[in-house]
């Protein structure tokens, strides 16, 4: 790797004002994706030491901020007692435990990529993005649509509630991409369905739940249904790692195995 | 026995452990040049011009050299004895290129960065040939690889270059089409196996230097150091006396090193500049640019009785040796030689095929060398051949498989790229294997399935094999022995560890024949001015021909221990026990520290040192049983491995641990290719995926539990009773897996890998009918 | 750029540029046990601990490390024969290129979770690969290891 300059910013507002003036100036979280998508560097930001690592519960939310690190974000205990653990379980997901100590939930959220595992769980938990400077914005907004701004990411923000949660990921083997990975949360009834690695990147089942939240209570039946409007929501394709037929399959059977899993207490067939 | 069969902790486990400098490029010299290789970005392709100026130009840069700078001498890159079965087709630098990754120019600067600003700096012009990159088309390709009229064999191994042809060869025994026409069952099938990159951690590395005496020194991740240094001299028209070849640890080879990748570079750019230099592949290098598993085609065909009874195999094998032609010959041919005589009792065998030239990666020694992928092909076909007889298939094994005291025609007829060597199974335990494993595996509850949950299913499937213990008449091992004052040993062997520990299993065997212990053996190996000949690590030739060379080495020095004690105690030789420690005759007694200072400093003063050497004259064959216990998900074709359990027959175990490791190392690499290793190709050729980001082997979690264990079993040929064990492991788990799925959800899948994917739509294909 | 970086107890200062790696950094100043296997965070070869973390060091950059402490396994000798103990008694050892990475990560697991299961060490090592072993002895000679109460 090639980096002309490094600028390490005293405050997160002095990070914000280089990437701001500087379109070229790129913001160092692990790093680890970064050598392996780029050669050079004109200008890289360091984002350490600003506290942005830091993971503050209150009442109502988790604030996870950016530079915290996948295990940390494993291993806090507010965190894991929420959705069973969802959080906990799909961060330790992610390849082992030396790339889990650098790489940044900051980093794996702005980057947007397609086989994140973590941006479909923190989809499925409803996760707000929390900027420097920008209004917060929805997850599954950015997801969609990215941004238009360039800012500095300094929180992923979760709201506390108390629910049922499933997170699936299908792999070659435990250290690879997912071929498919999904998440459920159940809130009282109230569903939030994502799919990712479709090969697209992750995705609400918005319709799908939104259907399944207005009926109580749920029985198989209407679960083999949401299943259905999901597949019929979101989209897939082929890849090296599988066809389209083949993760469509995936998504049904395994989003109805989580979906009643976050339902019933014991498989009700 | 007090040292052999016994699980002592190797002799370099700990300091390699504690991070101690032990591998090559831990010992490259200060101040070495950064050597690069600039590489072909197209899989076919002659070099019009090249421009160096820009390059050249660049402070830092020593040296940049294309195929202008090199005479027109081709060689094989393989480490294999000389003359070597694979055809002399390679140039140092040539004037085409012929696969992505193919050596274009080498550039020697003075540190990395330097080194790759000068490999971009360079300017090449090509003119693009139409590449081979479908084995099934490649014989009579109108593209022909090989145009060069100076390549040759070195002897006959149907080599045809014109026709893309890097070697060919049949065999029969009996009448095969005749005695298919009396068969009442004929099964014939075609299999496809992939390559499979070794993903040894190491990546491979030289470095060079020249010592006190002018002489070029080179340290290298290699298995054959000795056909490296000769290879070195050929190729470089360098005189072979002033060559050094050290092995140091090596990370990991599996066949990977078993052929030339960053020597010739260090070599030629130290010659040419007296300069020391380091070359340290990328993980890209290693995927693209060096060796590969051969992929093959196998046409199968057995004939059978009803009642079980085999009576005819026909085995066609069509190769794809990538861009050059290391191993080509003689991996094909042990996907016969060691496969076949499994089921000796045929009454017909013909064998046969082609190793086609591709613009592919090359490819070269890989374990198992080819007996992996003709076990996929014959065992996955005796599973189809059982379900249509309706026959148990351990009972079809127990019926038809080689038992001791039996021989096989194929053994004489079919060698490593000459003829073979005939040979009775003095040791076969598979009869054993066949009921211990399926004891382990639970068989009789679990075959051919179990229902576990409404949308899983359990079942076992296996395999039988048999690889090798070196190659007979052609492997030659050496040991010396050396005395030391204070009664140590320096055990000096050209035996080459690779992380299988020979080291260690060799010193047990020497210190089990001095009736001493391992910390009273130094070993010293692989360095070409120091350790006497061995032809290096392949062909598990290490614990068979290897140990019986210690062990040769070790009898003698026990009689020169013996003649001098005798001298000594006024008596005769029979007269003299020797327990390890003392000398005892009925006229006195002396140590073994007292004799040895007294032979270096008192009187009769004598340095004792003896060498001993072996050939095999048979290669006796170890034997295993592989049970495959998996679940499978009916809804979505997911498997999840339960358990693999081996029973091996490999004679006396020297290190029970170690040999255990080195079966379900084996083991897990054979799984790797059955069920989790995706090798492939680009669509412009290049190996693809060519980093360990995409390319998965598996990890400790998909692997949950491997059961493992050994027949009592002692081979009167071996170093006390041992045969080799470095390769059988891997040969059953790509049929035991695929005929597992088979017995789950009567799905055959023929092509590895065995996927999920591949899985359902079999099923979706039988619930279609 | 001048950093400081505490190695194995003994903080001392690095000249480096501001794209080299840990890795490099390291191996040229002579810690020649910290090795490079992929150069893409996959196999765990060149795990080195960073305030007592496993981290890939051929992804981190030495500017981060500045401030920091930074163990590799020279710098845990006593643990790393010890584990080699275990290795050696289970014959868990073959090419040893991963093991000093290795030593670092189950030390790691010591110090974080010395009570973990079969399962926990094997999600813990899951990103340190290898591939001569076939897993099993090893598991058995790092539960041995984790047990030992010295």
């Amino acid at each position: 790797m090639r980096i002309e300059n490094v600028v390490r910013p005293a405050s997160a507002e002095e990070a914000y004002k280089v990437l701001l003036a500087d379109k070229n100036a790129v913001p160092i979280g692990g790093g680890a994706w970064i050598k392996l998508t780029l050669k050079e560097i004109q200008t890289a930001v360091l984002l350490d030491g600003l506290g942005l690592d830091r993971i503050v519960a209150d009442q109502r939310t988790v604030e996870i901020g950016s530079l915290a690190t996948l295990s940390a974000v494993a291993e806090d205990p507010v965190l894991s007692g929420m959705y069973g653990g969802l959080l906990s379980t799909t961060c330790r997901r992610v390849m082992g435990i030396n790339v889990q100590d650098v790489a940044t939930l900051g980093g794996t959220v702005m980057g947007g990529y397609a086989f994140s595992d973590l941006l479909t769980a923190l989809l499925a938990m409803d996760a707000t993005l929390r900027f420097q400077k920008h209004e917060p914005m929805k997850l599954a907004e950015y997801v969609a649509r990215k941004t238009n701004f360039r800012d500095l990411l300094t929180a992923v923000s979760i709201p506390r509630r108390n629910g049922r949660g499933a997170f699936v990921k299908i792999a070659r083997t435990r250290l690879d991409f997912a071929i498919l990975n999904l998440a459920v949360t159940n809130v009282n009834g109230l569903y939030l369905i994502a799919v990712g690695a479709r090969p697209g990147v992750a995705r609400l089942a918005t319709a799908a739940a939104e259907r399944l939240n207005e009926i109580h209570p749920v029985s198989v039946f209407d679960l083999e249904k949401a299943v259905g409007d999901a597949l019929g929501e979101l989209d897939f394709g082929s890849n090296g790692r599988a066809s389209e037929e083949y993760r469509r399959m995936l998504a049904k059977h395994h989003l109805f195995r989580a979906l009643k899993e976050v339902t019933f207490d014991a498989d009700p067939r | 026995m007090n040292v052999v069969n016994k699980p002592l902790p190797s002799l370099d486990g700990k300091a390699i452990m504690m991070g101690r400098p032990a591998y090559t490029d831990d010992f490259t010299a200060p101040q070495s040049l950064a050597v690069k290789i600039l590489r072909s970005p197209h899989p076919f392709a002659r070099i019009v011009a090249i421009d160096l100026t820009e390059a050249r130009a660049i402070p830092g840069v020593e040296l940049v050299l294309t195929h202008k700078d090199f005479p027109r001498v081709p060689f094989t890159r393989a480490g294999q004895g000389y003359p070597e079965p694979s055809p002399h087709d390679k140039f140092v630098l040539d004037e085409y290129v012929r696969y992505v990754g193919d050596e274009v120019a080498i550039v020697a600067a003075s540190d990395v960065r330097t080194a790759e600003a000068a490999i971009a700096a360079i300017k090449v012009q090509y003119e693009l040939l139409t590449p081979v990159l479908d084995l099934d088309t490649a014989v009579d390709n109108p593209s022909v690889l090989h145009p060069e009229p100076e390549i040759h064999e070195m002897f006959p191994i149907g080599f045809e270059p014109k026709r893309n042809i890097a070697a060919s060869y049949k065999m029969n025994v009996g009448d095969v089409d005749a005695v298919l026409k009396t068969c009442d069952v004929v099964v014939k099938r075609t299999y496809r196996t992939t390559a499979q990159a070794h993903v040894a951690m190491e990546p491979h590395a030289a470095n060079a230097r020249f010592d006190h005496q002018n002489r070029l020194v080179i340290h290298a991740t290699t298995q054959t150091p000795m056909h490296v240094r000769r290879i070195l001299s050929q190729a470089l028209g360098y005189p072979i006396a002033n060559i050094r070849v050290i092995k140091p640890r090596v990370g990991g080879g599996f066949g990977g090193k078993q052929a030339i990748a960053a020597e010739l570079a260090v070599a030629t750019v130290a010659i040419r500049t007296g300069r020391p230099c380091r070359l340290v592949f990328t993980r890209k290098e290693v995927f693209e640019s060096s060796y590969t598993r051969h992929p093959m085609r196998i046409e199968m065909t057995l004939g059978a009785m009803k009642d079980g009874t085999l009576k005819a195999i026909d085995c066609q094998v069509l190769s794809d040796t990538g861009a050059y032609g290391e191993h080509a010959l003689t991996v094909f041919m042990v996907t016969g030689s060691k496969v076949l005589p499994l089921y000796n009792k045929v009454d017909a065998v013909r064998f046969g095929g082609i190793v086609a030239y591709t613009n592919h990666t090359p490819a070269g020694a890989f374990r198992g060398y080819g007996a992996i992928q003709g076990n996929f092909a014959l065992e996955s076909a005796v599973d189809e051949l059982c379900a249509e007889l309706k026959c148990d298939p351990l009972a079809f094994r127990r019926k038809n498989m080689m038992r001791e005291g039996e021989t096989s025609p194929i053994f004489a007829i079919m060698g490593e790229g000459t003829e073979g060597t005939a040979m009775t199974m003095d040791t076969c335990k598979l009869p054993f294997c066949v009921d211990r494993g399926a004891e382990l595996s639970d068989w009789a509850h679990n075959f051919p399935r179990r229902i576990v949950a409404r949308n899983r299913v359990r079942a076992v499937g296996m395999a039988i094999a048999m690889q090798g213990s070196g190659i007979p008449l052609i492997d030659m091992a050496s040991a010396t022995i050396k005395l030391n004052d204070d009664g140590f040993y320096n055990l000096l062997v050209g035996a080459t560890d690779i992380g299988q520990k020979s080291d260690t299993v060799l010193a047990q065997i020497a210190a089990e024949e001095l009736g001493t212990t391992l910390d009273r053996m130094v070993v010293t190996s692989s360095d070409t001015d120091v350790t006497p000949f061995d032809t290096g690590a392949y062909a598990s030739s290490t614990t068979y021909v290897s140990g019986n060379a210690v062990l040769c080495a070790a009898r003698k020095m026990k009689e020169a221990l013996v003649a001098e004690a005798a001298e000594v105690l006024g008596t005769t030789r029979d007269q003299v026990a020797f327990d390890g420690e003392k000398f005892v005759a009925e006229s006195g007694r002396t140590t073994l520290r007292e004799l040895a200072n007294r032979l270096y400093y008192n009187q009769g003063q004598k340095q004792l040192c003896v060498t001993g050497s072996f050939v095999g004259h048979k290669s006796p064959p170890p034997f295993m049983a592989g049970f495959a216990t998996v679940e499978v998900d009916t809804e979505t074709g997911e498997v999840d491995l339960i358990d693999y359990v081996s029973v091996v027959d490999c004679g006396t175990t020297i290190n029970p641990k170690l040999a255990q490791g080195q079966v379900e190392g084996a083991i897990v690499q054979g799984l790797g290719i059955a069920m989790f290793e995706e090798p492939g190709y680009a669509k412009d050729g290049r190996t693809s995926p060519n980093d360990l980001l995409q390319y998965k082997i598996p990890t400790r979690l998909d692997i949950p539990k491997l059961t493992t264990e050994f027949a009592v079993s002692y081979e009167e040929s071996g170093p006390f009773g041992a045969k080799s064990v470095g390769e059988i492991g891997i040969d059953t788990p790509p049929a035991a897996i695929a005929n597992a799925i088979y017995h789950a959800v009567g799905v055959r899948i023929r092509e590895l890998p065995v996927t999920p994917e591949k899985i359902w739509r079999g099923l979706q294909a039988r619930q279609a009918k | 750029m001048l950093i400081r970086v505490e190695v194995n107890g003994l903080s001392r200062p690095f000249d480096v540029e501001p794209g080299d790696y840990l890795l490099d950094t390291l191996r040229n100043a002579g810690w020649l046990s910290v090795r490079r296997g992929c150069d893409s965070t996959s196999c765990g070869v060149c795990t080195v601990l960073v305030d007592g973390r496993p981290v890939p060091s051929c992804s981190f950059l030495s500017i981060r490390a500045d401030g920091r402490k930074v163990t590799t396994v020279e710098g845990i000798a006593a643990e790393a024969e010890r584990l080699a103990r275990h290795f050696g008694e289970e014959g868990a050892d073959q090419c040893g290129y991963c093991n000093p990475s290795l030593a670092l990560a189950v030390y790691a697991l010591k110090t974080t979770k010395p009570d973990a299961t079969d399962d926990e060490i094997r999600t813990w090592l899951v990103g340190n690969l290898c591939r001569c072993s076939g897993y099993q002895s090893q598991l058995a000679a790092i539960r041995r290891y984790l047990e030992e109460r010295p």
